[in-house]
């Protein structure tokens, strides 16, 4: 179980979306089914300007902390099944794309962003 | 079929007729094609940000130069390319993709090099032969050269052209773009079974765009009266290439000024649709998410060439196999890099603005995934396209006027290939 910040522990039931990097993020949108991303978007819809605002607070006042990490991994969640919400509905995946998990990410190259 | 002018009139050079198969499917073009082409032009490899301090270096591989160089950051702050062979008993110096070193070592009998690839350690030296010369052991340089922050080399050891002659004739104009900028990079990588021109050719036109991204950005490029997706202009030169297209301002990801001048999409927050709201929040909280100030840049006027009021990014597609994509905001930085003549190393590279909020971060993170879905769309049809050419079914393509810029590839490419062939021929009739 994932530590999420007090005031969204609404979200907690979502805390599997709570992955580092794309390529996890992107792994679990194309095992999903379509109803759990959707359920996963609606979830979070009223509280996406909260969590920025949160984690906005946090970093100022230094380091961010276990909880509000997972939250902003939440978060770039919500942007990875947001296309395919947007565009492919009702698959997960790209339609007639090619397999994602073919095109990796490359995690570890030197200028991606350390979030 | 209209009379109007077309793009192919200004450049009758490049001809109106089919174009054949054989280039893309033919093992003895693609030997030909790393002969006389790849190992005798500049080609991209990164940029110096990658090599942010003295001793950074990078190790890559490539196929169509067959060999391994290592890029190196050296104490006088110059970046210089060698290959990655120990002057000894040839095993590599550099065994990681990206580093920080010192010097290069070689792990088998411990030989050691500076950073500008010069010879500096021997183990035993003494037990070597008279005349042995440590001043002439350094590791094989390569020519390299960095264009706007990107680095490039030349496997040629005396380059017909220097890297600016070769770059400025087509994107002189482009000085002032702010590629410096732009620091947060996200690259994606796969190899693919198909020719490295027949990948390219599909992002290099956008007449595939209603069919192949339907779903998804199709609606966020400008469609003429009929409902057409033709570039705003194309420029061909000797050997690089140009598109400029057209935005839909009404969309997150045609918008050109999204994220910086903090435009939303039109009715996001009351769309039925839960995705369509995601991506109007992502926008919305993006704006002024930047952590440099993107506002006082001014681009420069050869971006937009046509000052199209519409305008939402060019291709340039730096020849051979480099596709820059330049928009306000960010760009990508796309290597095309044969391994043989029916795989390709896709590199796929997109370079943003560094973000300092998190609404920033979650606006980029949505355009990044978006663009690597619709990069998955255009990935999709390449190897099936790669078999339907091998069966042989047929020999020739047919070209419509808005897709010149696979016909300047495929005939500048052959006038190089014939033009080495016939070299070729001569020093053999010569011997």
């Amino acid at each position: 179980m994932a530590d999420l910040p007090a005031q969204f522990s609404d979200l907690s039931s979502w805390d599997a979306w709570c992955l580092a990097t794309e390529t996890e993020r992107n792994a679990r949108r194309v095992v999903s089914t379509f109803e759990d991303i959707s359920a996963f978007a609606l979830a979070m819809e009223p509280h996406v300007e909260a969590i920025c605002a949160h984690i906005d607070k946090v970093q100022a006042e230094g380091e961010l902390d276990e909880p509000t990490l997972n939250i902003f991994y939440m978060l770039l969640s919500l942007a990875e099944v947001a296309p395919a919400i947007e565009s492919y509905d009702p698959e997960v995946n790209v339609v007639d794309g090619y397999e994602s998990k073919l095109f990796s990410p490359q995690e570890r190259h030197p200028l991606r962003p350390a979030i | 079929m209209t009379d109007n002018a077309r793009l192919h009139d200004r450049y009758p050079e490049l001809g109106r007729g089919n174009l054949p198969v054989a280039p893309y499917i033919d093992p003895a073009y693609w030997e030909a094609e790393k002969k006389h082409l790849f190992k005798k032009t500049w080609l991209h490899i990164g940029r110096v940000e990658e090599l942010p301090k003295k001793g950074a270096y990078m190790v890559k591989d490539i196929a169509a130069l067959d060999a391994s160089i290592v890029i190196a950051k050296d104490r006088s702050g110059e970046i210089n390319a060698f290959h990655n062979v120990c002057s000894h008993r040839l095993n590599k110096v550099a065994y990681e993709p990206y580093g920080t070193t010192r010097k290069f070592f070689c792990k088998f009998h411990g030989w050691a090099y500076d950073l500008d690839g010069s010879l500096s350690g021997v183990p035993d030296e003494k037990s070597f032969m008279e005349g042995f010369d440590k001043a002439c052991l350094g590791l094989s340089k390569v020519a390299c050269d960095v264009w706007q922050g990107f680095i490039f080399i030349n496997m040629d050891p005396n380059p017909s052209q220097t890297l600016a002659e070769f770059m400025e004739p087509m994107y002189g104009g482009l000085d002032g773009y702010p590629f410096e900028k732009f620091t947060a990079c996200y690259e994606w990588q796969t190899v693919v079974d198909c020719n490295w021109k027949l990948a390219l050719d599909a992002f290099q036109e956008t007449y595939h765009v209603g069919y192949v991204h339907g779903r998804s950005i199709a609606d966020s490029l400008e469609k003429d009266e009929e409902g057409n997706l033709h570039p705003i202009d194309g420029l061909c030169g000797d050997v690089h290439r140009r598109l400029s297209i057209a935005g839909n301002p009404n969309t997150v990801y045609g918008n050109p000024q999204a994220a910086t001048s903090g435009a939303t999409e039109g009715s996001a927050s009351g769309s039925a649709d839960i995705g369509k709201r995601i991506a109007g929040k992502a926008l919305q909280l993006g704006a002024g998410g930047t952590k440099i100030d993107l506002s006082d840049v001014k681009l420069p006027e050869a971006l937009n060439w046509t000052k199209h009021p519409h305008w939402a990014f060019d291709i340039n597609v730096v020849f051979p196999d480099f596709y820059l994509s330049c928009r306000p905001n960010y760009f990508q930085a796309y290597n095309f890099r044969p391994i043989s003549h029916n795989k390709t190393l896709f590199e796929a590279r997109v370079y943003y603005p560094e973000m300092k909020t998190a609404g920033g971060r979650f606006y980029q993170e949505y355009m990044k995934v978006t663009l690597r879905d619709v990069l998955l769309e255009d990935l999709g049809t390449l190897e099936m396209t790669q078999e339907a050419a091998e069966t042989g079914a047929k020999k020739e393509m047919v070209i419509n006027d808005f897709e010149l810029m696979v016909r300047h590839q495929a005939v500048v490419i052959d006038k190089i290939i014939q033009d080495g062939l016939a070299a070729d021929a001569a020093a053999q009739a010569a011997e």
